[in-house]
Formats: structure tokens, C-alpha cells, sequence
């Protein structure tokens, strides 16, 4: 039943252009262009995205290159491979994922500083 | 056609989900299941079916379409076009094989003059 909801790029489909949606996106295959989903997006493991991102949410178990601002959690999985920037409040990076850009992350800077001074 | 196209796990798929649209070009060798929206240009060496509920508006090439939903645009399969009851198609077809059900819309041109050769330019 929850089949039914989100959707899959499977691993020999490519899309060039835009995706927008309110559902979870896996990719398998690749996505060239810009992502808007009020939910998470998911790069699975052989999967490529090089795109302007904006999500609730990333996971990449795969390959990721672009800019990604997230509102949630982004999660660089053991095994990835990322580069450009990431923008969101919350960022892991697992030991073995590779990532080479800048990260962003909105943690309250004004109370982060009023705590440091 | 729903039945021919059986969801086996080894089979790769792409889903567009109901909650989602695509516009651009989508290219490739999976199954493609559209029940969201795709605008642009489907080029695609496997089934594609558009789900109910699902909007397809593209140039459309695949090797089998079956259509529940809507399409608007001009599709050209290899093997067949399936336009299954409580569709909806606005365009043009080419295709050797055609099965339009009762209940079915269909608004556009059939070309079933599918030499196989790539260039068989009648009309």
C-alpha cells in the first residue's frame, strides 16, 4: 500500500530538468536539473543526482553534486560521494563517505554566539 | 496490458508518485509507471503505463503505452498502444498495434503505417 506513495528514478532512467513534488523521491538512476520536494530525497547507492535541491530532506547513499538546502536532515552515507554545497540544520556524515564542498549548517547562530560571548 | 506488465522485483522501475511532476526530459530502459504529472519528453525503451489518476503531457516513445489516466501529446510504440477504459488521450498515435476500450476518450490521429524502418513518413 505505501507502494503506492513517493516515487523511483530506477537505475536506467535519467531525467533532465524538474522534479517537484510532495512525496519521497528514491533515485536510482540520475536527475539532472533542480528538485523542490516537501519531503525527503533519497539517492540511493549507483544513483546520481547533480541538481539544485531543495527538500525537507537527503539522503545519499550514492552520488550527489550541486547545491542542496534542506529544512530536516541531510545524511551522507558510508559510501558516498558528494560534492557542492549543503545547506540544512542538521548534517551527518558517516565514517567512509566522501564529501568535498561546504556545508551550511543553521544552527541559531545569533543564540550560538550569545553563548560564546 | 496492466496484467502483462508484472511488478517483478528484478525489473527495474521508475514511479512517478501521484504527489509528483516531472517536467523535462525522462530517458531510459526501466518500466515507467506514471500516476503523477510528466510535461516534456518521454523517450523510453521499456512499457509505460499511465496509471489513473496519472497525466502524461510529452512526446512520447516507448515500446509498449498503456494509457488509465491521461495524455496529451503524441506517442509512438513500437509494439503497442493500449488506451484502457476511463482514459483519456488527446494526440496523436503511431504505433502497429492499437486497443482502445469502451469507455475510453481518444482525440487524435492513428498511424498505423509502422514500416520498420525509422522514417516511414506518410501524413
Amino acid at each position: 500500500m505505501s507502494d503506492e506513495a513517493g516515487g523511483v528514478i530506477g537505475k536506467e532512467t535519467t531525467i533532465r530538468g524538474e522534479v517537484i513534488g510532495r512525496e519521497d523521491l528514491r533515485v536510482e538512476g540520475r536527475i539532472e536539473g533542480t528538485v523542490r520536494l516537501e519531503a525527503e530525497l533519497i539517492v540511493e547507492e549507483g544513483g546520481t543526482v547533480a541538481a539544485e535541491v531543495e527538500s525537507a530532506a537527503l539522503t545519499v547513499a550514492g552520488s550527489f553534486d550541486g547545491k542542496a538546502t534542506c529544512s530536516d536532515l541531510v545524511t551522507l552515507r558510508q559510501g558516498s560521494h558528494a560534492t557542492g554545497t549543503i545547506t540544512a540544520p542538521q548534517v551527518v556524515i558517516e565514517d567512509g563517505a566522501v564529501f568535498d564542498g561546504t556545508l551550511e549548517m543553521d544552527v541559531g547562530l545569533d543564540a550560538a554566539a550569545q553563548g560564546n560571548g | 496490458m496492466l496484467d502483462s506488465m508484472p511488478r517483478r522485483r528484478e525489473m527495474a522501475e521508475t514511479v512517478i508518485g501521484p504527489r509528483t511532476k516531472v517536467q523535462g526530459a525522462l530517458e531510459g530502459a526501466d518500466r515507467l509507471v506514471v500516476r503523477g504529472l510528466v510535461k516534456g519528453t518521454v523517450s523510453v525503451d521499456g512499457p509505460v503505463l499511465v496509471a489513473p489518476g496519472g497525466t502524461l503531457e510529452a512526446e512520447v516513445a516507448a515500446v509498449e503505452v498503456a494509457i488509465a489516466g491521461a495524455v496529451v501529446g503524441r506517442v509512438t510504440a513500437r509494439g503497442r498502444v493500449e488506451i484502457l477504459p476511463a482514459a483519456r488521450m488527446v494526440g496523436d498515435v503511431r504505433t502497429p498495434r492499437i486497443l482502445i476500450s469502451d469507455g475510453a476518450v481518444f482525440r487524435g490521429k492513428v498511424d498505423m503505417d509502422f514500416a520498420d524502418g525509422e522514417g516511414a513518413t506518410h501524413g
